[in-house]
């Protein structure tokens, strides 16, 4: 468990920085948007999230 | 035309947008109605005709970071899928599900003439609530809060249908004679202690033959259940059945018992009364059963609930009679819960409801209430002075924020008008320094006049005097550091200084902003001697 989230804490930082610098040079760009989603994708798998609900997050 | 429902929750809530796909099928004769849900909960759209569906294969995905922390591949996975999506044209996209992945994932897949409602991305990537029915629920669907619209009924808004009784029918069955229990919640404190299952469930087995449901997660609970209640008229299944015979299951019998969970979800589409607990875990409201004859037993905890109640009302609704005690019930699928003999402070439903349909605002005599409001009116005044001749302070209008969100936190029965504000400033667009200020003064313009409804001028005296009482009383309290008891009157100075700013420009030899900013700041700090030196010290001889 520990070795997957350590994995998935690395791909999320190198995410955020591809993700950034896209937005920064190339604005919000359709590459930045797959690559936020793909961040929010990775971030739900950290929180257990992967079963959100309709609501807020505290639902 | 070409519509995109996106419904990236977990069962319960895909089984309440079954009746929106039908509305939008019915309203829309000629589209094609497209769904995308998550693989993990596809089996929720089992037997749903005329509309297509697409599963979000998030495991896939991400195998390849699983597999070798490989993001760059499973960014290809993930263009894989959005490709063939995007190439659909969608010319409506309908998000309904209220969570961060599914507004990128809105975004991602819409065009430039793609019109959609649901939580998406302005063209700067910042959150975008093109909708009113979305922005409410962001700012009033959290649970504790006080919405009182089913999500069924939100889900229909913001997809822009009306729904019809039909639009639920397509379940229904030949019932026998039986009630169904599902022992599990869909989250640890939203489930029912086994011991109280028993006691109830043996009540209500010596009359009626019982089947108990659930998930292989849940057959330990089931089993110990089984065997306290040691009943011939209670058979087990619980995770011995598929998703897919969930639906008639739950249509051939004649009662569902249990919490909220997705079989009391389903219950609305087979017509299957439901006899729910529940408690403040989660708000009934909002997600609980749609099935007419359909009861609540409510208590703030789950395991406050007797079990004798759940048995008695079961016993009733089994054999027709009307509520044995207190309990919401419905006679309809569509509309608010009705109360028979429970109450709730209904004050702050009647504040949303005033904001958003243009009733007429609620009357409070609490002085915490006034206080409140009087707090919000003074916070707004000092925001638009903000925005008056000088320049614009982002500090300042961010301190504002934290107080306003500190008078919701204090007050939650005035919350309903923080969270409104809130969500209407996260809704502005992007755009020039000049847009952007013009657009904040009008919001806090609009805070300011409808927390005027509820505004006391006071007379500067009595708030001087008031102001050097509770300077006085505070003062030894906190060198004690006990702010905790005396929060109250603390938040009670801040709104007497705040009063008696408007009736003069200057306290001593500073102004009102800088003492008020000054105490504030030590506040944030948590430095209560600093917040007792500046009353003793500064505040009490100015006001004197």
């Amino acid at each position: 468990m520990n070795d997957t989230n350590d994995k998935l804490k690395i791909a999320l930082a190198r995410l955020e920085a591809s993700a950034q610098k896209i937005i920064a040079t190339r604005g919000y760009s359709r590459d930045a948007k797959s690559l936020k989603l793909l961040e929010e994708m990775v971030k739900e798998q950290l929180i257990h999230a992967n079963s959100r609900t309709a609501t807020r997050s505290i639902r | 035309m070409r519509i995109l429902v996106l419904q990236l929750a977990r069962f319960g809530d895909i089984y309440q947008t079954w009746p929106i796909l039908k509305a939008l099928a019915r309203s829309h004769p000629d589209a094609e109605i497209h769904v995308l849900v998550r693989q993990r909960f596809q089996a929720a759209l089992s037997g749903l005709a005329g509309v297509r569906v697409h599963a979000l294969p998030t495991a896939d995905i991400l195998a390849p970071i699983y597999a070798a922390g490989d993001e760059n591949a499973a960014h290809g996975n993930l263009l894989g899928f959005l490709g063939p999506l995007r190439d659909l044209n969608f010319d409506r996209i309908v998000n309904l599900s209220f969570s961060p992945v599914s507004s990128y994932l809105a975004d991602a897949v819409a065009h430039a003439r793609t019109a959609t409602t649901g939580y998406t991305r302005f063209e700067d990537g910042y959150l975008r609530i093109p909708d009113d029915p979305s922005a409410y629920f962001f700012a009033q669907g959290e649970i504790g809060g006080a919405n009182r619209f089913h999500i069924t009924s939100i889900f229909a808004a913001v997809a822009g249908v009306d729904l019809t009784p039909e639009d639920f029918a397509g379940g229904e069955r030949p019932r026998s004679r039986h009630a169904l229990i599902h022992l599990g919640g869909s989250q640890r404190e939203r489930s029912y202690p086994a011991e109280l299952w028993a006691r109830a469930i043996k009540d209500i087995c010596r009359d009626h033959d019982c089947i108990l449901i659930g998930s292989p997660g849940e057959r330990a609970l089931s089993e110990t259940v089984l065997a306290a209640v040691a009943s011939p008229r209670l058979r087990n299944l619980c995770g011995k059945t598929r998703i897919e015979e969930l639906p008639a299951l739950v249509g051939e019998a004649s009662l569902l018992v249990g919490a909220d969970s997705a079989p009391a979800q389903l219950a609305g589409l087979t017509g299957t009364p439901v006899l729910q607990i529940t408690s403040d875990a989660s708000n009934f409201w909002t997600t609980g059963p749609t099935a007419p004859g359909s009861r609540v037993l409510y208590e703030a905890e789950l395991q406050e609930i007797d079990p004798a109640r759940i048995a008695a009302e079961a016993r009733a609704m089994l054999e027709g009679r009307p509520p044995e005690g207190p309990c919401a019930f419905r006679t309809e699928r569509i509309g608010e819960y009705r109360l028979h003999e429970l109450h709730f402070d209904d004050f702050s439903w009647r504040l949303i409801q005033a904001l958003y349909t243009q009733s007429p605002y609620p009357e409070t005599g609490e002085r915490a209430d006034l206080l409140a409001f009087q707090r919000l009116h003074e916070i707004s005044g000092l925001a638009l002075d903000q925005f008056d001749g000088r320049p614009l302070e982002a500090r300042a209008l961010g301190q504002i924020d934290t107080l306003l969100n500190e008078v919701g936190r204090l007050n939650p029965r005035v919350r309903p008008l923080v969270q409104w504000f809130e969500t209407e400033r996260m809704r502005l667009p992007p755009g020039t320094l000049e847009e952007t200020v013009a657009r904040s003064r009008a919001l806090f313009t609009d805070l300011r006049l409808i927390s005027s409804v509820y505004h006391r001028p006071a007379n500067p005296e009595e708030g001087y005097r008031r102001a050097r009482e509770l300077c006085s009383e505070l003062c030894p309290a906190l060198r004690e550091f006990d702010f905790g008891s005396h929060e109250d009157a603390f938040q009670s100075l801040v709104s007497t200084l705040h009063e008696l700013a408007a009736h003069s420009t200057k306290v001593g030899g500073a102004s009102w902003s800088e003492r008020l900013e000054s105490l504030h700041s030590a506040l944030e700090r948590r430095d209560f001697i600093e917040i007792a030196d500046q009353l003793e010290h500064e505040l009490l001889p100015a006001l004197s």
